[in-house]
């Protein structure tokens, strides 16, 4: 589940990755000018293209999403004609609104996929610790992405054996109460599951916190970077003012 | 039952933030360490959850089960609903970074009240359990619906009418089936494994 480390980003701090991609996304919702979120988004899709992250299959469920907001808005939101279809008459105000939609949706996806998704979730973890991210949330964040896989190869195996007995969903009551039937014993299961962990972790010692065992350290090359992203946030800033 | 990025503007976004800040510290305060690794456990089982997809019509739809997991967890299930959210969006690309607190709060307020009020009574019958539970998955979801509407119309006024009509529409399968499993795997724990619902603190 784990993606692959693009080798561009891999250079910076992780700490600093989480910070860019805040930042980022505060000037994307403090609402900038239409061309400056269009130079943003070019500028993230190659980010994102060198960084070898799949991102299109990402966007493409947003955007099924955002092609109903798109197609309705220019038509519900009111002010002076720019098309008449009919009865229907879509307003400057609203197509603008539209696009705005479009663009900073895709553009917020695109920094989340090439600052932060492309970091190891275990790395993560370690970095939000660093930034006072509370730590009970994080061990809550790192105990769920251990258990995430074994739940799933648990969840798979079910519905395998499901399936062996010749279970074929559709769309009644039958398979409703089956599959409620199979998620009690996945909660069973995993409750079970969380008491053995803890018995264990007592046992070795657990007082409730975890080493922190990854430290980072910002250099050189991670104030230059924070450094290029204010300066390129500041020319479209200027130029949106323009 | 996300709302996407960039639709819904700085102040509802903000709002969702801070709500979300306090209602996490609430339940992180109330969630000993005795109970951290069922707190993950939990995060990874709705996780896991919502890839599981009942067949309606010719479409299908996952279940969320934001409502029995406030009755399994109370407070807790505040923390855990985010962290369930959040790996989402890190490994799915299901809302991002600026939603995640307006998602959280879609999302955990229902179950936070599905943990007050339909939390199980201790000795509770199988059928009236199956009610319960039944109204606890389609409250889950209503709610859920509700606040996001909310947050639709709090950030674009009369002009989203089509996008809250579309969220109710398509919630609506939803909530049938989210009531059914849950009023389900609500009497079937109770027959089967009573103490895993007086785990609740």
């Amino acid at each position: 589940m784990n993606l692959p480390q693009p080798d561009l980003m891999r250079r910076f701090d992780p700490r600093c990755r989480v910070a860019a991609a805040g930042l980022l996304s505060l000037w994307v919702i403090a609402g900038p000018s239409l061309s400056a979120l269009a130079v943003a988004l070019l500028m993230l899709l190659g980010t994102v293209s060198y960084s070898g992250v799949h991102a299109l299959r990402r966007l493409g469920a947003m955007n099924v999403f955002m092609l109903l907001a798109v197609c309705t808005l220019p038509f519900s939101v009111s002010g002076a004609p720019a098309a008449q279809f009919g009865s229907w008459s879509a307003s400057h105000e609203g197509l603008e609104q539209a696009v705005r939609m479009l663009l900073s949706g895709n553009v917020l996806l695109l920094t989340m996929t090439a600052f932060v998704t492309a970091i190891e979730p275990i790395t993560l973890g370690h970095a939000l610790l660093h930034l006072r991210v509370p730590k009970r949330l994080i061990r809550v964040f790192l105990f769920a992405l251990r258990y995430i896989d074994v739940l799933d190869q648990v969840r798979l195996r079910r519905f395998r054996a499901m399936k062996l007995r010749g279970f074929v969903p559709r769309a009644d009551l039958h398979t409703v109460r089956t599959t409620g039937y199979a998620l009690c014993l996945l909660i069973a299961d995993a409750v079970d599951r969380a008491h053995r962990i803890s018995l264990a972790m007592k046992c070795r010692g657990w007082r409730g916190e975890f080493p922190v065992l990854l430290h980072f350290s910002a250099g050189r090359i991670d104030a230059a970077g924070i450094l290029l992203l204010l300066l390129v946030l500041g020319l479209l800033q200027v130029w949106s003012a323009s | 039952m996300h709302i996407a990025e960039g639709v819904l503007n700085w102040p509802v976004l903000a709002g969702g933030a801070a709500i979300t800040a306090v209602l996490t510290g609430v339940g992180l305060k109330r969630l000993d360490d005795d109970r951290l690794p069922l707190a993950g456990m939990m995060a990874a089982l709705f996780f896991v959850a919502s890839l599981i997809h009942v067949p309606v019509g010719v479409g299908s739809v996952h279940l969320v089960l934001n409502g029995l997991c406030g009755i399994m967890l109370g407070w807790a299930a505040y923390p855990v609903i985010l962290v369930s959210l959040l790996l989402q969006a890190l490994l799915f690309g299901f809302g991002g970074l600026t939603s995640l607190g307006v998602n959280a709060v879609v999302m955990g307020l229902p179950a936070l009240l599905c943990g007050l009020l339909f939390a199980p009574p201790a000795g509770l019958q199988p059928r009236a359990a199956l009610m319960r539970g039944g109204l606890a998955g389609a409250v889950a979801i209503a709610g859920g619906v509700l606040l996001m509407t909310l947050a639709l119309y709090l950030s674009g006024g009369r002009a989203f009418m089509p996008l809250m009509t579309g969220v109710l529409v398509a919630h609506l399968p939803v909530a049938v089936i989210e009531a059914l499993v849950t009023g389900i795997v609500l009497s079937t724990l109770i027959r089967m494994r009573p103490a895993l619902l007086a785990a609740q603190a």
